[in-house]
Parts: C-alpha cells; sequence; structure tokens
C-alpha cells in the first residue's frame, strides 16, 4: 500500500448555493479524496465562508491543485499545508 | 430613492431650462426579455448564433427589436453555433455569443464550450432553462446543464430573477474577456423572460475573488534572465504560444527576439504572430512539426515559454523534453507555470507587459554558434518544401502540395480555419500566414467539425477578409448541415475538401502502429459537388494540379459561397512525426522510422490460443 500525505486546506469562499460543487468537481478531477470537510460563515453578514478541508492523497505536491482551485471565480483565498 | 425637497430645489436652480433631466429620475422597468437583449447590446453584441426553443421563445419574440444592435444567424445544429461563436472570437477578439434553449440544445452545446474553454477563447454561452419550480423534477427538456459544464467553463450563472440580469451578463463578459480568456456559461430559467426590473445601464460588479492578472513579478525578477542568457554554454529557444495573440504583442516578440538572437518557436496556435520570412523564424513545434524545429528543441538547454502551457503535443516524452534544460515561463495564468515543466524562473503577468518591460531592463545578446547549427538543420529539411512528403501515388493529389498553392495564390494573407487530421498539421506548416488572428483551428480539444461553422463565424466577424475552411472528408460531414445557413445568408466562405474517403489521421495511426489493420476509419461520402449545388453553393471537383489550380481561381472569383473537393491521396503520411512516449530528438521522418520498432505486442495466433 503506497503511502497517503494528507494536507489540511482552507479556502475562503462565498457563501453561495453551487460554489461547494465548483470546489469538488475541480479536486475530483485530481482523484483526490476529501477526507473531511467544514464549511461555515464566517461573519454575521454570511457574504463569504470558510471551508476547511482534510485532502487525502498519494501525490507528493498537490501545488498545481491548489493553483487550479485558486483560481476559480467563487474562492478569494486559499492555503495548504502539508500534515 | 427619495429626493429630499432641497435636492429637488436645488437642481431646478442649476439648470432651470434642462426639462430633459427631470424624466431621468423616473425609474424605467422593462421585462427580462427586453432587460437581457439591452444587456447584450450595452456589451457590443453585433453578432449571436442560436436556435429557438420552448423556454427562450418568449426571448426570441424581443430579439428582432434589436436588430439595429445584434444581428442573430439561425444555425442548424447548436454545435455548429457555437463553433461559429468561437470562430468569430478568434478573429475579431471580440466575445463571442451562441445561445440554446433548454435540455437537448444546451447538450448540444457541450462540446463548444469545451473546445473554447481548452483555447481560452473569450466566448458567452446562453442556454435557457425551464420554469424555476420545475427545476429538479425532470420537467420537459430539463437538464442539469450548469452541473455538466462546470468543469468545462471558466465561470458559469444560473439566473432566476430579472434583476440580475444586467449584472450577471455585465460581469460574464468581464470574465470571459479578462485575465486568461475563456467561456461563461448563463442559464436563465423561463419565469425571468416576463418579470419586470429597473434598467440599468453600468450595473455595479460584484466579483471579490476574481482578479484578471492574479499575480505579478518585478522588473529584478526579468532582469534574471540576463543571467540565464549570458551563461556558458547556453543555447536559448523561445516557445511562443496562443497568449502572443491573445495579448497583442506580436511586436513585442519581434523586438525581444531580435534583441537577444533567439530562435522562435510557434505552436499551432501561434502561427501568424511572429513573421515566417524572418531570420529568427524556428519553425512549428509539436508532434508534426517542423524537423529543423524538433531538433532544436531537443539541443536547446534553456526554453522560454511566452503564452504557452507545454501541452503534451509540444513536449514529446516529458523526461527528455526537461532533461538538462532550464525554463523560463512568461504566464498569465499563474496556475500553468510549473504545472508540466520544473520552472526556474516564472514570470506571471500579461505577455505583452512582460516584454515590453523586459525589453527595456534586459542588455542585448547573440548567440554565432547556436545558429551556425541551426542554420545546418535549415538547410537539410528546410521549411515549406516536400523534401518529407515525396509523391506515392501519382493518380491522387497530395494534400501539402494543394495546401501550398492555396497559401501561394492567396499570398498567405486569408483567414483558414481548418478541421482535425492530417491537412490541420499541414495547413500548420504549408500555409504561410502572414497576419495574426487568422489560423482558426482546434488545438486542445481537436474537435472534428470545427472547421466549416467556424469559417462561417469569422467570415462573419471580418467580412473584408479572404476565408477559407480546409477540411477533410470526415470533419466536414460532422458539421455539414452548416451548408444550409452558408446557403441562407449567402456568406463568402470558400470550402475546400480533402476528400481521401478515410479518416485520415487515425489510418496512418493504423497502417503505421497497428500494422495496417484499418478498423472503421473508411468514408462512404456523398457526392460533395452535386450536395454543395443542391444548397446552390457552387461547385469544383480536381484530380489533377491544373484543374486543382484553376478550381481556386474560379472560386475566389465566385461572389458568395464556393466549395471544392480535391481527390486526395488516402495513405500520404504526415511527417514529421514524433510517435508518443519519444524524445522529439528521436522523431520520425519516413515510413521505415516507425514500421521497423514499434511492432505489435503479441501475435494472432497467441490470441486464437487464449494466450493473452
Amino acid at each position: 500500500m503506497t503511502k497517503k500525505t494528507y494536507y489540511k486546506v482552507t479556502l475562503r469562499v462565498r457563501n453561495e448555493a453551487g460554489v461547494l460543487a465548483r470546489i469538488t468537481t475541480r479536486i475530483r478531477k485530481f482523484q483526490v479524496n476529501i477526507r473531511s470537510l467544514d464549511v461555515a460563515p464566517i461573519d454575521e453578514k454570511e457574504k463569504f465562508s470558510d471551508i476547511h478541508m482534510v485532502l487525502e492523497t498519494e501525490k507528493s505536491d498537490i501545488t498545481t491543485i491548489m493553483k487550479k482551485t485558486e483560481s476559480l471565480i467563487p474562492v478569494v483565498e486559499a492555503f495548504y499545508e502539508k500534515q | 430613492m427619495l429626493k429630499t425637497k432641497s435636492q429637488k430645489v436645488k437642481k431646478e436652480a442649476i439648470k432651470p431650462h434642462n426639462r430633459a433631466n427631470i424624466t431621468h429620475n423616473i425609474p424605467k422597468t422593462l421585462t427580462g426579455a427586453d432587460l437581457f437583449c439591452q444587456a447584450l447590446a450595452d456589451q457590443g453584441v453585433e453578432i449571436m448564433f442560436g436556435i429557438p426553443g420552448g423556454v427562450v421563445l418568449p426571448l426570441y419574440d424581443r430579439i428582432n427589436k434589436y436588430g439595429h444592435h445584434i444581428r442573430h444567424i439561425l444555425p442548424s445544429h447548436e454545435q455548429g453555433g457555437g463553433f461559429a461563436a468561437d470562430g468569430y472570437a478568434r478573429v475579431t477578439g471580440e466575445v463571442g455569443v451562441a445561445l440554446g434553449t433548454s435540455g437537448p440544445g444546451a447538450t448540444n452545446l457541450m462540446t463548444a464550450i469545451a473546445n473554447s474553454m481548452m483555447d481560452s477563447v473569450p466566448t458567452v454561452y446562453i442556454t435557457g432553462q425551464v420554469v424555476e419550480n420545475f427545476i429538479g423534477t425532470d420537467a420537459f427538456q430539463e437538464t442539469d446543464v450548469i452541473g455538466m459544464s462546470m468543469p468545462i467553463v471558466k465561470h458559469s450563472y444560473l439566473v432566476t430573477q430579472a434583476r440580475d440580469i444586467s449584472r450577471v451578463v455585465k460581469e460574464a463578459f468581464y470574465i470571459a474577456k479578462t485575465g486568461r480568456p475563456g467561456p461563461v456559461h448563463i442559464d436563465l430559467v423561463k419565469d425571468i423572460w416576463f418579470q419586470e426590473a429597473k434598467y440599468k445601464s453600468d450595473p455595479k460588479m460584484d466579483l471579490p475573488g476574481y482578479s484578471p492578472i492574479a499575480e505579478h513579478c518585478s522588473d529584478r525578477d526579468i532582469a534574471k534572465l540576463d543571467i540565464l542568457l549570458e551563461k556558458k554554454g547556453v543555447k536559448p529557444i523561445i516557445f511562443a504560444g496562443h497568449g502572443v495573440e491573445l495579448s497583442g504583442a506580436q511586436a513585442e516578440l519581434v523586438e525581444f527576439a531580435e534583441k537577444h538572437n533567439i530562435p522562435v518557436a510557434s505552436t499551432l496556435l501561434n502561427l501568424g504572430n511572429f513573421p515566417q520570412g524572418h531570420e529568427l523564424w524556428a519553425g512549428m513545434i509539436g508532434m508534426h512539426g517542423d524537423a529543423v524545429t524538433n531538433y532544436a528543441t531537443h539541443d536547446a538547454n534553456l526554453i522560454i515559454g511566452i503564452g504557452c502551457r507545454f501541452d503534451d503535443r509540444i513536449t514529446g516524452k516529458l523526461e527528455t523534453f526537461i532533461k538538462d534544460t532550464t525554463f523560463v515561463h512568461m504566464e498569465i495564468d499563474p496556475s500553468e507555470i510549473g504545472k508540466i515543466v520544473p520552472t526556474e524562473l516564472p514570470l506571471p503577468g500579461d505577455v505583452k507587459d512582460l516584454l515590453t518591460r523586459a525589453n527595456k531592463v534586459l542588455s542585448n545578446h547573440t548567440f554565432p554558434d547556436w545558429w551556425d547549427q541551426i542554420n545546418k538543420w535549415k538547410k537539410k529539411y528546410g521549411f515549406l518544401d516536400f523534401k518529407l512528403n515525396p509523391e506515392n501515388d501519382k493518380k491522387f493529389l497530395s494534400q501539402p502540395r494543394i495546401i501550398q498553392m492555396l497559401s501561394e495564390i492567396t499570398n498567405g494573407e486569408a483567414i483558414v480555419a481548418a478541421d482535425v487530421g492530417r491537412h490541420q498539421m499541414w495547413t500548420g506548416r504549408f500555409y504561410r500566414f502572414k497576419n495574426p488572428n487568422s489560423n482558426l483551428t482546434s488545438g486542445g480539444l481537436g474537435s472534428m467539425g470545427y472547421g466549416l461553422p467556424a469559417a462561417m463565424g469569422a467570415k462573419l466577424g471580418k467580412p473584408d477578409r479572404e476565408v477559407w475552411n480546409i477540411s477533410g472528408d470526415g470533419g466536414f460531414m460532422m458539421n455539414v448541415q452548416e451548408l444550409a445557413t452558408i446557403a441562407e445568408h449567402k456568406i463568402p466562405v470558400k470550402i475546400a475538401i480533402m476528400e481521401d474517403k478515410a479518416l485520415g489521421m487515425v489510418r496512418q495511426w493504423q497502417n503505421l502502429l497497428f500494422k495496417g489493420n484499418l478498423s472503421h476509419s473508411v468514408l462512404t461520402n456523398p457526392d460533395f459537388v452535386k450536395l454543395s449545388e443542391s444548397f446552390g453553393i457552387p461547385a469544383w471537383r480536381a484530380h489533377s494540379y491544373k484543374e486543382a489550380e484553376k478550381a481556386i481561381k474560379e472560386a475566389r472569383k465566385v461572389d458568395g459561397p464556393a466549395l471544392i473537393t480535391f481527390m486526395v491521396d488516402p495513405d500520404e503520411h504526415v511527417y514529421p512525426m514524433v510517435p508518443p512516449n519519444t524524445a522529439l530528438g528521436d522523431q520520425a521522418l519516413k515510413d521505415s522510422d516507425l514500421l521497423q520498432d514499434k511492432a505489435h505486442k503479441y501475435d494472432e495466433e497467441d490470441l486464437l490460443q487464449g494466450h493473452t
């Protein structure tokens, strides 16, 4: 069984219908598993939400995946680190 | 918005005579259908392609009232309309617009949307959707098109309120045109066509997550290129890609190349953006590129990518491509930098801006030894000659010779929309494009059937330029129904069909790599001349070069569309060819290069006995 790497990812996104689907579609394309997911609005006005994910993959480098996810229009910021 | 009494008095005091100002304070409400047409007109849309259907009938009821702004063309298939919008966008640099109704109309647009995405073409695709309350009930002609197009669009919108229309249209066009261009999909439910809302001529956009140029680099970063160019034994080459055309950086590229004496190699989509007669021209890169270019790329140790994305068609075997090579990448989309090749010097930004700054910041260089080597290759293999294309069967015509004949007769100044296949590769290498925005081809997706509708869209976008469509018979038949649209609007596109009764590129691979097992690559064609004449389009058939020359000259004289079918050799192979998993330097230049090594993995007798 090959070694699995875990990445902790935080995305700041617009709080709208379909935004999570856009992001998961983009991640699914790269055959990466979303091990855990949490999404909630960050303030009272509820215009933006934060998505916290743990990605599970055999890839050693997810820079391209993160850059492609960050380039999506509803995503405002993206952070990630290896666990 | 109520005006206070003091404000009202103030206004009248300043301009007592201008009564027109007062009427502008009354909010103007329009129906969704009118708002939508007006929003498109405000964005400067001049042509749109679409087919009406149940959920968009209220929109179509109002479209003709905006005929002085927007000309609507009815194609015979939504895919034809989508490709036409794509072709229009490529020649004009404006946003192409195509429309389909809900359900099947929208799904027919999917290939066109994917094509625009792969080649970064600014387009907006509009689809109708069933009444909002019926979404999710599997209503008549309902499909979840937003879900389907998500992976292949830059962004998409589902509009359910008429008050959002003006803002959404403005945002869609802004996203489509700026940064790295791409398709945007707008899905509008049927209810909004009847809803009324206030008209806003300049709505405020709300795109917090989007900035066209996401990353920047400093002049200090660009200056690092000097260090790379001054290394001992450096052999640089420029890979110029579609980004140069999208950014309009043709002059800056020439200046940059001349300043540093670097050979300029072009991807398929960049042809026409660097003068091919220039002494620094180094040919077309790639799987079927020029022999000189592939040898030069293989030998180079500094590759400067300008507006390209290092696609697998131009790298060949990746390990050999990367080995002992330094990469510099000038690119507007930061997610493309470092995606395929490890980049020593990433330079994110708009290519035109980067080259302008580079031309100011960097010092000049020359590479006389490197050019000695390249000139030797140029002498041996050349460009635009037939050293690698011997004529096998004199009974048939040879495709590259026909395309070169066309290039000479039109002086390389026409817009050429090629379909996909062997003729596409030969068009890239033998049609000597003199102008930018003239080479239309489905590069990234490689979708057959692209040529004819794209030529149609291109001619509507640039009616003063000559437009040719070069298609294989397979690709032509995929969107042959657009002959009806061409005939109806008398769009003067000149069509050249390379008729070999085969899916040519597939046949070449089957001949060379699958021991001649021609599995389902032979075609039955109609009589193209009779077919064309049945639409009222004059047509010719050419069996000899004399007939071909005569037909081309006659077709050019016709005031309207014309079609020529050339009877070409089905077994004429495109060379050079870099087979899969092979380094660029190991390119095949003739049949015997390939037939020796690539033997089938197992024998047929083994199969029959049950071995695998």
